[in-house]
């Protein structure tokens, strides 16, 4: 089921079609006062979310939240999908972090302590909502927590860019990274490992890929993570959708395998 | 003393000096604090109504992907209060980079004026930060930048949004140096015509227009004019603040400050700020040509040079792209494949 808050939303306009049942009454919907359901996967807000948890607390149900805002268990599945089963609220990070994170988990794996991590994030403008639009600072907070939380890493930055160039372009994440001892880094290595990353969030996310032809100056490491969509309703440029979404639903059928 | 033919005054025109904050793209943003203060001690009595400093891509952008700037924000805010007694102090925020902490850690540090910026066609991402800004009893403006990508009557209605705000003032960067003076007047026009405020323009000199362009934007309605001193800014550089001061008192619009006292100022710019006097080469006329971003030359230049490109190409390439501000990870991707079409061509 689809619940929204606009009876001319397009989403539920759409979700109609496609013979999905709907409600537009938001929090006053039917299936909030019979709590006939397992696991709700809030795509509001930051702000909105909060003020949704109450309701759902005390229906006692499972959240996926696919906002940043920054409540729950953060949950990026090629890292630590196990967890979403111990968690009442998970915290689906943000798109950037979905994307980021693997990589650079991966990275420190490989070259150990990070001294800096920077990400910048590039999404198409017509793929960011004004849920988006209003949030970047929680974007970033969110999207940076995820960085420290499963990267060993001393400082990170994240960079948010929303273009509306044309063609549009498929939603991309450039990682840039200082490790602590740029020293024996084996280049040849850190790239066997990217792919096998590759390939595990490729297992959740098809569009997932990472550009490997790093650059490395200065003990400088940069790589670039793209998304693209199209497996879904989405357009194929709108790839920080699809990872954030595609990640929510390995989640979820994970908290699924032990309800 | 006056210079000009005494025209009768006809709107005062209020002078924004962006040198130590545009002008930090022209090196690398490494001003130190010393030059800051600097500039700023020097500057104040000249009658400028706001001296802007910061990172050249504002609040918090110091980063690899633009550039890691000599000293904080902080410390790049104190040094230029410590100069400034009269003139009232600047600061610039990309929403998406900076955040409403680092708009709090300026007003705590006393800037006093907020300019918030967004590419032309997201002003929406804006009305957060002048909203705060404006509630903090502060002075906010909203600014869009690569005007040129939109239509007059598209940024007469995101200005107008941006007032909605909170905005103090609103208006519009011509970032790539791009404009004719008729597209000027026509935007400017457009928006003044829309909002009850005072309007912005910023100018860059790629077609050799920056005073023309200002010029045309104050006959026009704008009632604040970007210029730096010597022309200290991105690409080809800003408009001249010593030119354009007596330019616009020569037309009708006196602006308050004093002609000879920026001159003094702009020889010690020249000995002590600038490695390279702003002026448009064939780069800076290509790229105003091309639309792209005037902040993306030292990359591009570097980029063309890693992969053998001509980097009048490259810059075509990324206009033909419509890439903008913040998104100079694609410089290096349009190059890669400028150098992989060139080889297909030699091979075929």
């Amino acid at each position: 089921m689809v619940v929204g808050r606009r009876p001319d939303s397009p989403g539920l306009e759409t979700a109609r079609s496609l013979g999905v049942p709907t409600d537009h009454r938001g929090l006053e919907s039917d299936v909030f006062k019979s709590g006939v359901f397992d696991l709700v996967f809030d795509c509001t807000n930051a702000r909105t979310h909060a003020e949704n948890m109450s309701l759902f607390s005390a229906l006692g149900k499972r959240v996926v939240s696919l906002t940043p805002g920054l409540n729950g268990t953060m949950i990026v599945p090629a890292i630590n999908l196990a967890d979403a089963t111990r968690s009442d609220v998970i915290n689906m990070v943000t798109c950037g972090g979905q994307c980021s994170v693997p990589v650079l988990a991966t990275l420190g794996k490989m070259v150990g302590r990070l001294r800096y991590a920077e990400i910048v994030t590039t999404a198409a403008s017509d793929s960011v909502g004004p849920g988006t639009r209003t949030n970047l600072d929680e974007y970033i907070q969110n999207t940076a927590d995820a960085i420290a939380r499963f990267v060993l890493v001393d400082e990170v930055k994240c960079l948010v860019n929303i273009s509306p160039a044309v063609p549009a372009p498929d939603f991309s994440v450039t990682v840039y990274a200082l490790p602590s001892d740029p020293r024996g880094v084996d280049g040849s290595e850190v790239i066997d490992a990217l792919r096998r990353t590759e390939t595990n969030v490729r297992q959740y996310c098809h569009g997932y890929r990472v550009q490997c032809d790093w650059n490395e100056r200065e003990g400088l490491l940069t790589m670039t993570a793209r998304v693209t969509g199209g497996s879904d309703l989405l357009p194929k440029h709108a790839g920080n959708l699809e990872i954030i979404n595609q990640a929510a639903v390995a989640a979820a059928e994970k908290v699924a395998e032990c309800l | 003393m006056s210079l000009t033919r005494q025209n009768p005054a006809r709107r005062h025109v209020a002078l924004y000096d962006v040198s130590l904050r545009d002008g930090q793209h022209a090196v690398g943003h490494k001003l130190t604090a010393e030059q800051l203060f600097g500039y700023a001690s020097r500057v104040d009595d000249v009658g400028l109504s706001v001296v802007e400093v910061g990172h050249g891509n504002g609040l918090a952008a110091s980063s690899l992907l633009v550039g890691q700037a000599a000293v904080s924000d902080r410390e790049m805010i104190r040094a230029v209060r410590r100069g400034l007694t009269r003139t009232r102090l600047g600061v610039f925020m990309l929403p998406g980079w900076g955040r409403v902490q680092d708009l709090d850690m300026a007003m705590g540090e006393g800037a006093e004026n907020f300019r918030i910026a967004s590419h032309c066609s997201e002003s929406n991402l804006t009305f957060r930060y002048l909203e705060h800004v404006a509630r903090s009893g502060h002075d906010a403006q909203g600014v869009l930048l690569m005007s040129h990508m939109a239509s007059a009557s598209e940024l007469a209605e995101s200005c107008r949004a941006m007032r909605e705000s909170g905005a103090s003032a609103v208006g519009i960067f011509d970032s790539s140096g791009h404009y004719l003076p008729d597209d000027v007047t026509e935007r400017i026009g457009a928006i003044a015509s829309s909002v009850d405020c005072p309007v912005i323009f910023h100018a860059h000199d790629n077609l050799g227009l920056s005073a023309a362009n200002s010029l045309a934007a104050a006959r026009a309605g704008a009632g604040v004019i970007d210029a730096s001193c010597m022309g200290f800014g991105a690409g080809a550089g800003n408009a001249r603040l010593e030119l354009l001061t007596p330019l616009l008192e020569h037309a009708g619009f006196p602006t308050g400050a004093d002609t000879y006292k920026l001159f003094e100022v702009a020889s010690w710019v020249s000995d002590a700020l600038v490695e390279r006097t702003p002026y448009s080469d064939d780069i800076g006329i290509v790229s105003g040509l091309a639309g792209v971003f005037s902040g993306f030359r030292p990359h591009v230049i570097r980029a063309a040079d890693r992969y053998g490109i001509d980097a009048r190409d490259l810059f075509m390439e990324l206009g033909r792209r419509r890439v903008v501000a913040g998104q100079e990870d694609q410089i290096e991707l349009a190059a890669q494949d400028l150098r992989n079409r060139t080889e297909t061509v030699d091979h075929g």
